[in-house]
Order: structure tokens, then sequence, then C-alpha cells
């Protein structure tokens, strides 16, 4: 179990860094080809958005495994070992409540826009859409785990803050 | 209704859950309640708050801001900013300064920004004799430079949500963000004549070339941000990813201390920094979008205009909310709740968007170091190793100067408007 869950962590975080890889050179070839070729492509500024769609929720899929969401810990702090594992059952349990209705509604979306494609690029925005169900699954995976974790006495996972927003 | 929100939201918040969470399910709920709406808008404003172009340098300037610490760019404007100012009483509080001034023309974060320069000079200024609080507190006022002098990844969510120019955002910020420096600098000056901090030595005209040459290449990069931006050569999304390519090949090639492992390593933490943000940026879009229905902005705007319909005042009663929300709230999910509501106030006012909008990032940078909650404070005490308690004790006088350069900038707009108007016209 262990293995596998370390399967998934490195599998989201290699494909979020790829994405963003991709998303570079999508907006640096768009550059290079206004202003050295002098004929925009029109479909980078699509594929960049797209790409970003799912490189944010996958992300944030993985963000709830790691503990490294953006909070705010001024209560966690004050209070002792033992209620802090309760409070954070209880955040778990609100972020599932997220998760689950975005899960939901999210394939409703893929759905409803599944027969429509970029007017530039042609890609399918139900693929677009897809993005924030899958990444809302896993994050709610992450969740049922940490919940799991803190009930059966764990400490709550809490990564160091992110030290590169703002 | 607008009540009921304000409650879910902050339980959540105290919860410890996280500030996305907070937003999205307190929309989710609100929407729930509305009852008329079909739910399927719950998933649809996730996605359409973050299918945005101009919000793609986020991405870019996290990566160039991880990009420059970890490639040894910051370590070398930090030895430039050393032969320029380390001679003067308080030495290394002046170097602090002056460095993060550099940054700030590379980087939009101000998270980044104290990342970077603390770990240098924290313990640089521990080994002189400053005292850790000291040394964190002035780290983190000065990080707050970073977004307010060009690049800033909040100029370019504020220009986003209220369709202004982040062009003019950008160049709005440049005299304020000197201003601040050179207020955080007296502030040092002060502190140290009293303590007796240190001066460094002078360093010799062999050394101040060494320095400079080191340091040119970095240098370059805000030049090419800025002529690239405000010339309308580029966009501000195509201006990062300039900032990334550049700061790569500052890495690799100029300065080479960028390994293969090391990219992959900052490419991905970037890629989930921006996705915690990002995620911030979806749900409280849903947010936004139900406080703008259940019509909160005629509601603030109607209780700010009870108290005065004078620009003057109603100017510093923002300032005053914005003050205390900061002390609370990060400055994403701040702009993004605040911004919509609060912009039809200010055109019916007839205040300059540019203006305001420099005076609102400039508010929410306050509250990156104000406790009980702010970002660059909590990067500043973990690298000095100091308790939040200890940290309030020492970033009063940096309070005080950086709300100085708040009314400076809120009661004469030229400060802000003089650059934009010059350079991209009326």
């Amino acid at each position: 179990m262990r293995n596998l869950l370390q399967l998934l962590d490195r599998a989201l975080f290699g494909a979020i860094a790829l994405l963003l890889i991709v998303m570079v050179a999508d907006v640096s070839w768009q550059v290079f080809a206004r202003y050295i070729l002098g004929d925009p492509p029109a479909w980078t500024e699509e594929v960049a958005r797209y790409i970003f769609t799912w490189q944010i929720f996958l992300g944030a899929a993985l963000a709830f495994g790691r503990g490294s969401h953006i909070v705010v810990d001024a209560v966690m702090a004050m209070i002792g070992p033992r209620a802090r594992r309760a409070v954070a059952a209880l955040s778990y349990l609100a972020s599932l409540a997220l998760m689950i209705p975005l899960v939901k509604f999210g394939f409703a979306m893929v759905e409803l826009t599944s027969n429509t494609w970029a007017t530039a690029s042609g890609v399918n925005i139900g693929a677009v859409y897809a993005a924030l169900p899958v990444g809302a699954a896993i994050g709610s995976f992450y969740l049922v785990l940490n919940l799991v974790h803190v009930l059966r006495g764990g400490d709550p996972v809490r990564a160091e803050a992110s030290t590169m927003v703002d | 209704m607008l009540g009921i929100i304000t409650v879910v939201f902050l339980v959540l918040l105290a919860l410890g859950a996280p500030v996305a969470v907070a937003m999205g399910l307190t929309g989710a709920i609100a929407v729930a309640m509305l009852g008329d709406l079909p739910l399927e808008v719950i998933a649809q404003r996730f996605v359409t708050g973050v299918d945005s172009f101009p919000l793609l340098a986020v991405p870019f300037f996290i990566l160039a801001g991880a990009l420059m610490n970890t490639g040894g760019t910051t370590q070398r404007l930090v030895a430039f900013a050393n032969v320029l100012v380390g001679r003067f009483t308080g030495g290394l509080g002046h170097v602090t300064v002056v460095s993060n001034m550099i940054m700030a023309g590379m980087s939009g974060s101000a998270a980044a920004d104290a990342a970077g320069t603390g770990s240098v000079l924290i313990p640089a200024m521990a080994r002189s004799g400053y005292s850790r609080p000291f040394s964190a507190a002035l780290t983190a006022a000065a990080s707050t430079i970073g977004p307010i002098i060009p690049p800033s990844i909040p100029f370019v969510v504020f220009g986003v949500l209220a369709s202004v120019s982040i062009g003019r955002l950008f160049l709005g910020g440049a005299i304020p963000g000197v201003l601040m420096g050179i207020y955080l600098m007296a502030a040092v000056y002060i502190i140290s004549k009293r303590r007796g901090y240190a001066r460094g030595e002078k360093p010799s005209a062999r050394q101040v070339r060494a320095a400079f040459i080191e340091a040119i290449p970095a240098l370059m990069l805000p030049v090419i941000i800025i002529w690239g931006i405000v010339g309308g050569v580029v966009t501000p999304t195509e201006a990062a990813v300039l900032a990334v390519l550049y700061a790569l090949f500052l890495g690799v090639v100029v300065y080479r201390e960028l390994t293969w492992k090391s990219l992959w390593d900052i490419f991905g933490e970037a890629a989930l920094t921006t996705a915690s943000v990002m995620f911030i940026v979806a749900a409280s879009a849903l947010l936004a979008w139900v406080l703008t229905r259940e019509q909160a902005g005629p509601a603030l705007v109607g209780l700010v205009t009870s108290v005065s319909t004078d620009p003057f005042v109603v100017l510093l009663v923002l300032n005053v909310l914005l003050l205390i929300l900061g002390c609370f709230l990060e400055t994403l999910s701040l702009m993004i709740l605040l911004v919509p509501v609060l912009m039809p106030l200010i055109r019916a006012l007839g205040i300059d968007p540019v203006h305001f909008g420099v005076m609102f990032t400039l508010n929410l940078m306050i509250g990156l170091i104000t406790p009980p909650v702010g970002m660059s404070m909590f990067i500043a005490c973990r690298i000095a190793d100091i308790q939040i308690v200890e940290f309030a004790r020492e970033i009063w006088p940096f309070v005080i100067a950086l709300v100085g350069v708040l009314l400076v900038v809120t009661y004469f707009p030229s400060v802000v408007l003089f650059l934009p108007n010059l350079l991209m016209g009326n």
C-alpha cells in the first residue's frame, strides 16, 4: 500500500512538472512565432489554458495528499494534539464535502460539453472539463486516507508551507 | 444569506480547512440554498475561474523566482547589494532592503523573495550580531516590495479581476516600491543607530567592479521584462515566460548551478505551488459569483458611502478595512472576493482604477507581515527559527514605515500615475 501511494505521488508530481514544461514550451513557441517568424499561431493560447487547467486540478489533488494546501492554522497551533486530530478530521470531512459535488457536477459538465470543440485548436471542451472531476476524485481518495490516518490516532498530514506564492 | 455565508466561511477557516475549501464549500452551499440554479454551475465556475491566459503569468513568475533562488542568481544580487550599501550603519539591514528591491524587479512574489534573500541574509545578520527577530522582521517587511515593483503576481490578478491594464499597474508600482525601500532603510538606520548594529567594511573599487560584473547578467532581466510589457511588445504572460527562459539561461549556462535533477524538482514544486494558489482562485471564483449575485457589492457600497461619499474619506475607510482583513486573510483570496465588489464604488467615485489597484495591493502586502496570518512572516520566522510573538515585537517599526508609504500612495495619486501616464499616455 505504501509503495502504491509513493507511486501515485510520484506519478502526479511528474505529470504536473511535465505539464508545466509543456506550458512553458507552448507560450515560448507563441512568442517566437509572433516576433521572429511574424506568424502567430492561433492554437497556442487555447492549448496553454487547457493544459494549465489539468495542471491545476491534478496539482490540487496532490496537495491534499501532501497536506500542502494553504491553510490558516492559527487555531490549530493553539490546541493540544488530541483536539488537533479531531479538528483535522472535521477539516478533512469539509474538504470531502466539497470534492464530492465537484466530482458529480464535474462529470455532468463533461457530458454537457462533450460535443463542443475549441474554435482555434479543435480541442474537445469535455476533455478540458474532465480535469476537475478527475482531480477531485484523486483528492477524495487522499482525503479518505488522511481521515482514516487521524482517526487511528496519527498526526495530521502537513507539509511545510509553500514558499513561492503571493 | 450574506450573514450565513460569512459564518460558514469563518468556521471552515478556523477548522484549518484549506482556504480554497472554505471558499468553495461556502459557495457550493450558497448555490444549493438559493435553489433556483442548476448545480452544475458549481463545477462550471471552478473551471472557468482559472481558464484565463493572463493568469498563466502566475505559474511562470513562480517558476522564475524558484529558478533564481536555486540557480545562484539571488546570491549574486545580494553580493551586489552588499558592495552598494553594506558600508552604512546597519549595513546588512540596508543590504536586505536593497537586495529585495533588485529581486522585486525580476520576481513577482513576496514569498519567493523572503525565502531567497532570507536564507542568505538572516544567517549572515545573526553572525554579525543582529538579533534574529529583527532580521526576520526586516526580511519579511522588505519582501513586500517584491510585488509592488514590477513584475507582480498580485497586479496580474488584480488586472484580470478589475479589467485594468496590467502594464499600467506594473508601471504604477515602480515609484511606490522605491519609496517603500527608502522608508524601510530609514527605519533600519534609526534602529541600528540606537542598538549599535555594525556597519560593514568599505569595499575596494576592485570588489565593487567584480560584484557588478557578476550581477550584470541578472540585472538585465528586469530591463527585458519592463521594456517588453511597457513597450507593448509582449503581454505579461509572454514576459513571464521570457523571465523563465532567462532565469534558466542564467542558472544553466551563466552561473551553472542548476542540475537536471534540481530542474525537475523545481518544475514539480512550482507546479504544486501554482496548483494550491490557483485552486483558491477557482474556488473564490465560485464564491465571488454568488456574492455578486446576492448583491454584496451594492450592500458594501451602501455601507461605505453611509460613512461618507468623499473619496478622501472613503479611501481612508477602505485602508483601515483592508489592513484589518489583511491581518487574518491571505492575499489572493481577499483580492478575488473584494475587487469585484469594490470596483463599482471606485469607478462611481471617479478614483483611477490603477491608483486604487496599487493602493489595494500595498494594503495586502502589509497583510503579509502582520500577525497572526501572513505568508512572508511565516517564511521569515521559519528561516530565523523564531516564534511569531518575537517577530511581532520587532515588526511594528517596519509596519509604521510601510503604512507611511500607503498614506502617500493613497493621497498623492500622481506618485502612482505619473509613470504610466508618462510612458503609456493618458
